[in-house]
């Protein structure tokens, strides 16, 4: 793999903007286009960058945890969601004030979760390669 | 009328999954809890079933909370619930099997929870009553079905699996083109806000392309004629206790499709689509069971039958009458039973031989009567001889066939009925009658009580066919309640 001092010191800072754009596209994600997936896909990219552009090349060790953890907690908050309004009597799904914008958390820590295994998984795989 | 009950099938194996994953130290609490909640499940399914029954009418949840045809609504008739408990109890039995079948240190780590997985998308698919809901619950199953056939399949046979992997894409590539067409069409994706404005359409052509695509789609989910490439080459690399329940569930949610959808959605009166459901039912039916004569694996044989069995059911469906369409559905009740059971006991003769090629197990009268015994009565079930549960759906297709003039059909229904059971005594006399060929492997041991849940499906399919009032009494309630269209729309539209 290759590696360059400019890419990655540029590409650290660069890491921290990605993420703030993804902040925002998951807090707009609300009433316009944007929301969940669309903000773990880009924080899910901006990992794969880091990864790439440093030496060494180990998704997993960027993360504090393993990604398969952040897609099973976010999946329990979308269980959760799912399930919370039938204590209430109403139909499953239904939402009240803020719980729109926790489902869309949780559906952003599945999508970081899913992408990062799978690509740390190519990426471990890939670098065997000759 | 809501009621969150409808939601329980689905989200009790999601989050069954979730558990499994995260206790994955506890191997044996793994197997417990995945039995516990199938039971769960069942229960669930066994209320709302009988609700269903009590009550005459549809149980419709509006998830969200947001009204039909805007929101997604999911439905449960006697249909979903005849499909959905078949899929549990079968879920229960292959688990139970494959618990003995694979030594608990061998079992991989993602086994069960994307088995769990496989079931959510596939009771989704029964349950819901929106057509991209339909397409979700295709990807869920499809895509658990991919990782558990790719995890579960030995490396050198890897390679079978991208026929199955490449053709369902193209598959659901197809479904979301049917869906934009749909849409563009009728302004709508709901099934009973579909059927009433599918209604004023009735002799657009372009209904009729949107039902081409249709059969298109789900042709290639259930295995129809040009389309079941991908069948005998992925299935028989499973394990057997998966295999079988890939073989009895994963083509009948495509068959499932086509009765819902031409039953419940489209008018009654597109018979040039119902024929060409017939024109591809008759090589479906033969071609499928010829192949199965050049094979020698008995789990290759199995899936060549399974195709054939699939254009009896497709037969059914292009009849389109009442009584073919009850018919269809006690076939399918009958013939995923009995799929499930042959390809278990197909599973205990490779533990006991080492292999399931017919040439190789030789003389299994004399080893083992009782699997003897198992094989011959479900193989005659599936060809449909009188005292087994075969036979009835078998007869009332015949009848069905000649009341409406259509000869070729019968006798092709005749023949493939006659060439399984000639490929089932194929099996019998090479497999089992024969003398041993010297080149066996040494045989292995194996856990007893897997006869016992192999033999609790014989004795169910066995059980259908001496006694099939209740069921016939049930497919024909279901497929009252498929067709009546009206009151479909009345109770899901508010």
């Amino acid at each position: 793999m290759f590696h360059s001092i400019i890419l990655y010191i540029v590409g650290r800072f660069l890491f921290v903007f990605i993420n703030l754009a993804a902040l925002y596209l998951l807090i707009r994600g609300h009433n316009a286009p944007g929301g969940g997936f669309i903000a773990g896909v880009t924080t899910a990219l901006s990992f794969v960058f880091l990864t790439i552009i440093s030496k060494s090349g180990d998704i997993k060790k960027l993360l504090i945890v393993d990604p398969i953890y952040v897609m099973i907690t976010g999946l329990s908050i979308v269980y959760f969601l799912c399930l919370y309004p039938t204590f209430g009597f109403k139909a499953v799904l239904t939402h009240s004030q803020f719980t729109p914008l926790l489902f869309d958390v949780g559906i952003y820590m599945v999508v970081v979760g899913v992408i990062g295994s799978v690509m740390s998984a190519m990426i471990h795989n890939t670098e065997q390669l000759p | 009328m809501t009621s969150n009950l409808i939601v329980f099938p689905i989200i009790l194996p999601l989050i069954t999954s979730i558990l499994l994953i995260l206790c994955y130290k506890r191997l044996y609490f793994r197997r417990y809890l995945s039995i516990a909640s199938l039971f769960l499940q069942m229960y669930t399914i066994i209320v709302l079933t009988t609700q269903v029954i009590k009550e005459n009418t549809l149980q419709v949840l509006y998830v969200g909370g947001w009204d039909a045809p805007y929101g997604i609504a999911l439905t449960f008739d006697l249909l979903s619930g005849i499909m959905t408990g078949i899929c549990v109890f079968l879920a229960i039995i292959t688990l139970l099997y494959g618990f003995g079948y694979t030594p608990i240190k061998k079992e991989h780590l993602f086994k069960l929870p994307l088995f769990f997985f496989m079931i959510a998308g596939i009771q989704l698919s029964f349950i819901t009553g929106d057509l991209f809901n339909l397409f979700v619950a295709f990807e869920i199953l499809l895509i658990a079905s991919f990782g558990l056939m790719s995890l579960e399949s030995r490396s050198n046979h890897k390679k079978y699996t991208y026929p199955y992997v490449a053709l369902n894409l193209v598959g659901s590539f197809v479904f979301l083109v049917t869906i934009a067409v749909t849409y563009r069409l009728l302004g709508t994706l709901n099934f009973a806000d579909m059927g009433v404005r599918s209604h004023l359409l009735t002799s657009d052509p372009r209904l009729w392309v949107m039902g081409v695509m249709l059969i298109f789609v789900f042709g290639l989910k259930g295995a129809f004629f040009p389309l079941y490439y991908w069948l005998p080459k992925s299935y028989p690399i499973l394990p057997t206790p998966t295999g079988a329940f890939y073989a009895a569930m994963l083509t009948k949610v495509g068959v499932y499709g086509m009765i819902r959808l031409f039953g419940t959605v489209l008018p009654h009166s597109l018979g040039t689509l119902h024929t060409l459901v017939l024109v591809l039912a008759i090589p479906t039916m033969l071609l499928g069971i010829l192949s199965a004569f050049s094979k020698k694996s008995m789990r290759d044989i199995l899936c060549f039958n399974l195709i054939s069995h699939i254009g009896v059911i497709m037969m059914g469906l292009g009849l389109f009458t009442k009584e073919s369409l009850t018919a269809s559905l006690f076939y399918m009740i009958h013939h995923m039973l009995v799929i499930a059971s042959l390809f278990l006991i197909a599973g205990l003769i490779i533990k006991m031989k080492g292999s399931d090629n017919i040439e190789n197990i030789g003389s299994l009268w004399k080893t083992s009567p009782l699997l003897s015994g198992l094989f011959l009565i479900q193989g005659l079930s599936l060809s449909g001889l009188p005292p087994f549960s075969g036979f009835w759906p078998t007869i009332g297709l015949i009848r069905e066939g000649l009341s409406q003039g259509s000869y070729i059909l019968v006798f092709s229904l005749l023949a493939s009925s006659l060439l399984t059971l000639l490929s089932m005594v194929h099996i019998l006399f090479r497999g089992f009658w024969d003398t041993q060929s010297p080149n066996v492997q040494k045989p292995v041991p194996y856990f007893k009580p897997m006869v016992g849940v192999a033999g609790i499906l014989v004795l169910v399919s066995l059980g259908l066919g001496l006694y099939p009032e209740p069921v016939l009494k049930l497919s024909h309630d279901a497929t009252e309640m498929v067709l009546n269209q009206k009151a479909y729309q009345s109770q899901v539209l508010p």
